[in-house]
């Protein structure tokens, strides 16, 4: 085994990465062929890829299974009676009709707080006060 | 479909709404799981301590301060409760060696060799290894999470298999670590 060997057992890693260019592949497959060394490394490699592959394989797939534990249990956790009244309250805030009320409720405010500060509304009582006396 | 954010879900969370806990749970627990593999080794404690952090996570999502770093924050749970459980593993063992003057030995699992070999790999090379076969070998999401060049990447999953190859073959006589 040599220098270059050692270089090329680099890129035969690389190679199995899927982190090689074309004209590098070629190269590698040239001197893998001509190699015994490096083409004993290559099946190593390969097999230990497919080791690592089966292992992992076998741990994703149980995943899904353990994600959906996690959640059961989070679905059967007991919140406190005061944290689904928190809950409830921040829900109802949250909702569009609470703010399309509150949004409307503050310009009502801010509008008769206006009218009675600009003593529109003393005039506007002046003038039912005069219609009721009128219509007796 | 609507696609919540990660930022819109933890706010629901804090608000009590179960379903986008599940919905973190459903995005973040391989992650979580590939990093307490990292750590630990072992698939049976993984899971342990993934499924623990997910559950700390929700009971503690009211102390997370910056909604947008879910992500970081169950990590460094995560990472926590593993260093825990290592604690925990060393103690055990420490006792057992000295009542019954040998350490306790596992029963045979599969792929025991394998997860030995990772354990005994440095973090840096362990992660991106664990992330490559977790993400369908793809390097440049590995790349983009790890902030790391593509090529970089490579050199490490390549640095990772050299030594799991040579520890596998015989070529260190080192015991694996705790």
């Amino acid at each position: 085994m040599n220098q270059n060997c050692e270089n090329f057992k680099e890129r035969i890693a690389d190679w199995l990465n899927g982190n090689l260019e074309k004209g590098q592949q070629k190269q590698v497959t040239e001197h893998i062929i001509s190699c015994s060394d490096c083409k004993a490394f290559e099946i190593a490699l390969k097999s230990e890829d497919e080791l690592l592959d089966k292992m992992f394989a076998g741990m994703i797939s149980d995943l899904k299974r353990q994600e959906n534990d996690v959640i059961s249990a989070i679905f059967c956790i007991k919140t406190s009676r005061t944290d689904r009244i928190i809950a409830r309250i921040n829900k109802f805030i949250d909702h569009p009709a609470f703010k399309l009320t509150a949004a409307a409720a503050v310009i009502l405010f801010v509008a008769f707080y206006g009218l009675k500060t600009m003593g529109w509304l003393y005039d506007i009582k002046y003038l039912m006060d005069s219609c009721s006396i009128v219509m007796k | 479909m609507n696609v919540k954010t990660d930022r819109e879900l933890v706010e629901a969370s804090k608000k009590g709404v179960k379903d986008a806990y599940a919905e973190l749970v459903r995005r973040y627990y391989k992650l979580v799981f590939a990093v307490c593999f990292g750590i630990l080794a072992n698939a049976a404690d993984a899971e342990d301590a993934a499924q623990d952090a997910m559950l700390a996570g929700y009971l503690k999502i009211g102390s997370l301060h910056s909604n947008e770093r879910y992500e970081q924050w169950i990590i460094q749970i995560a990472k926590n409760l593993c260093i825990d459980m290592v604690r925990r593993k060393r103690h055990v063992k420490l006792i057992l060696a000295q009542n019954i003057g040998q350490i306790a030995v596992k029963p045979q699992e599969n792929h025991q060799d394998l997860e030995a070999g990772i354990k005994r790999l440095p973090l840096e090379l362990s992660m991106p290894l664990i992330m490559y076969y977790f993400n369908g070998k793809n390097l440049v999401s590995i790349a983009e999470r790890f902030k790391i060049s593509h090529t970089q990447v490579s050199k490490r999953i390549n640095e990772a298999r050299k030594q799991l190859f040579k520890w596998l073959t015989g070529g260190s006589k080192n015991e694996p670590k705790l």
